[in-house]
């Protein structure tokens, strides 16, 4: 049989067994391990088996991950979150829909320090959602702006699946960050305004505030003073080329643990639970990259990325119809998969293609994550939308309900990243 | 019953190792946090990074990331695409769920073989570290062992599914 096919059948049996509940990372592994051994033989096979899961874990650059995702985690045991979003909220709360808004910039600002998002919703959620409660804020403006605003995170940096992304394209990881900066500020805008026209059009959704005075204004955005010093530290020490990523990360980790400490919030028990939690996150996502290092070698061997990009490039389309299929392939797997395993699925696959129609790696990088992060308040399996179901009991009509204008903001988003593509790279560029 | 209570026993057994890996693996990290820091600190202040920082941070890793695996395996937290099981009915859920049981188990029990076959190629090598010559077999035994605790934690969950089965049949 082609090696062609053999790839395309292993891509199939991946799929079907994934959704009968098989793990992400063991599928991969698996299928990746079995199709590797039916194309060049049983022995080599074992071979990746034997060597692979040690290279990929003893790896100084792939530190990043647990260090940036502890820093996350001692942050929301600093009550960082909280702080954020009080300071913001007696800023916006007297505007129409201010919780909601205040919800998102919290939002942005704390991914500013955090790697992965999901906990932000979560913890802004119980936070920001009682507060809507005493305002009557409608259930779908008031849960749809937590699960779109709990999505900025992944473009702000740090962020976990950007690391991941430069680790398979080895592309730089602190240009990645740069880079989505910009993007993940313009999100949170657009959120903004999404808030700004449902509350202009319902005025009832979203009702004003109390008025605070400057005094009161300034108290509390003195609170959030580490948040702002630990991301200028973190990502300017990598846009200043003082730090190496792992350096930041261990910088970032050792400051927000720093200021926990010294804010006495760290108790023994809240830190061993920080410490608990990122092992736990760490285990979930180095499991899915275990996996994607053995199917890559079989997708290498099975020559299909290569395949797929040289027959792309001869088809007489234009490049952006097939940037645009990529896209709406990744959109659609953001709709029933998690957005890290997306990632590693499909770059893979997609990236020699987006090389050779002469895209820039860093540019559909970001916009790729773009999409994926839409896959998270996106039906029927938005992550998203379940940790807010959780912590709020409204249904998860209402919340989809909800999250429909933000999608419509996402996709005006995205259509300006792909037109304007030095809004990505404005930063990047800037480094040299 | 003497199959429940053996699998009782087996469950504790699990659970101490469990926790034992999950202990190792968060001091590990903590270490980690600070050793990358401190590195930082002496480094661009006093101008002397601590000595073979880089490789200590890799079997730290190596240590980390497998413990990790299996304290999310045995937190249940891997994740998988729930969509289209959660549509069907218990019984065939936890058929399925066998099945993939099993198949974990096939994969994780060909890393682990493969995986103390490495132990004792790199042992022969005497592979060290390049600053610090730490020998690297020890690491890869550690690896080997989370991998052989993982495949306890999925022959464990097949036997319950097989025992509580059995019971069903022997009662009707």
């Amino acid at each position: 049989m082609e090696p062609l096919l053999i790839g395309l059948i292993g891509i199939i049996i991946l799929i079907l067994l994934l959704f009968m509940g098989l793990p992400i990372g063991v599928g991969m592994g698996l299928v990746g391990f079995i199709g590797f051994a039916v194309l060049t033989g049983f022995e080599p096979a074992l071979g990746i088996l034997k060597t692979v899961p040690y290279t990929t874990f003893a790896n100084n650059n792939l530190s990043v991950i647990p260090l940036f995702i502890l820093m996350g985690s001692f942050a929301l045991a600093a009550g960082m979150s909280e702080n954020l979003f009080k300071a913001v909220y007696k800023w916006l709360g007297h505007f129409r829909g201010g919780v909601a808004k205040a919800t998102v910039v919290a939002c942005a600002c704390f991914a500013a320090v955090s790697g992965s998002s999901l906990a932000t919703a979560a913890t802004l959620g119980a936070v920001a959602l009682p507060e809507m409660k005493k305002f009557k804020y409608n259930d779908s403006l008031a849960t749809g702006a937590i699960a779109a605003g709990g999505s900025i995170g992944i473009l702000i940096p740090p962020s976990v699946i950007l690391i991941i992304y430069g680790i398979i394209t080895e592309q730089s990881i602190g240009k990645l960050f740069l880079a989505g900066f910009i993007p993940g500020v313009m999100e949170m805008f657009f959120y903004l305004i999404t808030i700004w026209y449902i509350t202009l059009r319902h005025p009832n959704y979203g009702p004003k505030g109390p008025r605070t005075d400057i005094k009161e204004k300034m108290a509390a955005l003195k609170q959030t003073w580490e948040v702002l010093l630990l991301f200028i530290v973190v990502i300017g020490g990598i846009y200043a080329g003082i730090f190496t990523p792992t350096e930041a990360a261990g910088v970032g980790a050792f400051g927000t643990f720093f200021f926990s400490l010294v804010r006495r919030k760290l108790t023994w028990k809240v830190f061993n639970t920080s410490l608990i939690n990122t092992i736990r996150t760490t285990g979930m996502l180095f499991m899915i990259i275990l996996g994607a290092m053995i199917f890559g070698y079989f997708l290498s061997v099975s020559q299909l990325p290569f395949n797929l990009a040289s027959l792309a490039s001869e088809l007489p389309l234009n490049r952006y119809i097939i940037l645009a299929f990529i896209l709406i392939v990744t959109l659609a797997l953001g709709c029933v998969m998690d957005s890290m395993a997306i990632v590693l699925l499909t770059i893979p696959v997609f990236y020699p293609l987006i090389n050779d129609l002469g895209f820039d790696p860093i540019w559909f990088g970001i916009l790729v994550v773009r999409v994926t992060e839409m896959g998270l308040i996106t039906p029927p399996v938005g992550m998203n939308v379940f940790i807010i179901k959780g912590i709020s009991g409204v249904s998860i009509g209402t919340i989809y309900r909800g999250v429909l204008p933000f999608l419509l903001a996402d996709f005006i988003q995205v259509i300006l990243l792909i037109i304007f593509p030095q809004i990505v790279m404005f930063i990047p560029n800037l480094m040299g | 019953m003497w199959l429940q209570k053996t699998l009782n026993w087996f469950d504790k057994i699990n659970r101490f190792l469990v926790a034992l890996l999950k202990y190792i693996a968060i001091w590990i990290l903590a270490a980690m946090m600070f050793l990358t820091a401190v590195d930082v600190f002496l480094r661009y202040i006093f101008n002397s990074p601590i000595t073979g920082s880089f490789e200590l941070v890799e079997y730290m890793m190596a240590v980390i990331v497998p413990f990790s695996i299996v304290f999310c395996a045995h937190q249940r937290s891997h994740i998988n695409v729930d969509l289209i099981i959660e549509r069907f009915p218990a019984g065939t859920r936890s058929v399925l769920a066998f099945i993939m049981n099993l198949l974990s188990l096939g994969l994780f029990l060909l890393i682990t073989w493969q995986t103390f076959l490495y132990i004792g190629e790199e042992y022969d090598s005497k592979l060290t570290s390049a600053v610090l010559y730490i020998p690297v077999y020890p690491f890869i035994a550690a690896l080997a062992m989370a991998f052989a605790i993982l495949c306890l934690l999925l022959i464990f969950e097949l036997l319950n599914y097989l025992s509580k089965n059995f019971m069903r049949w022997n009662r009707s």
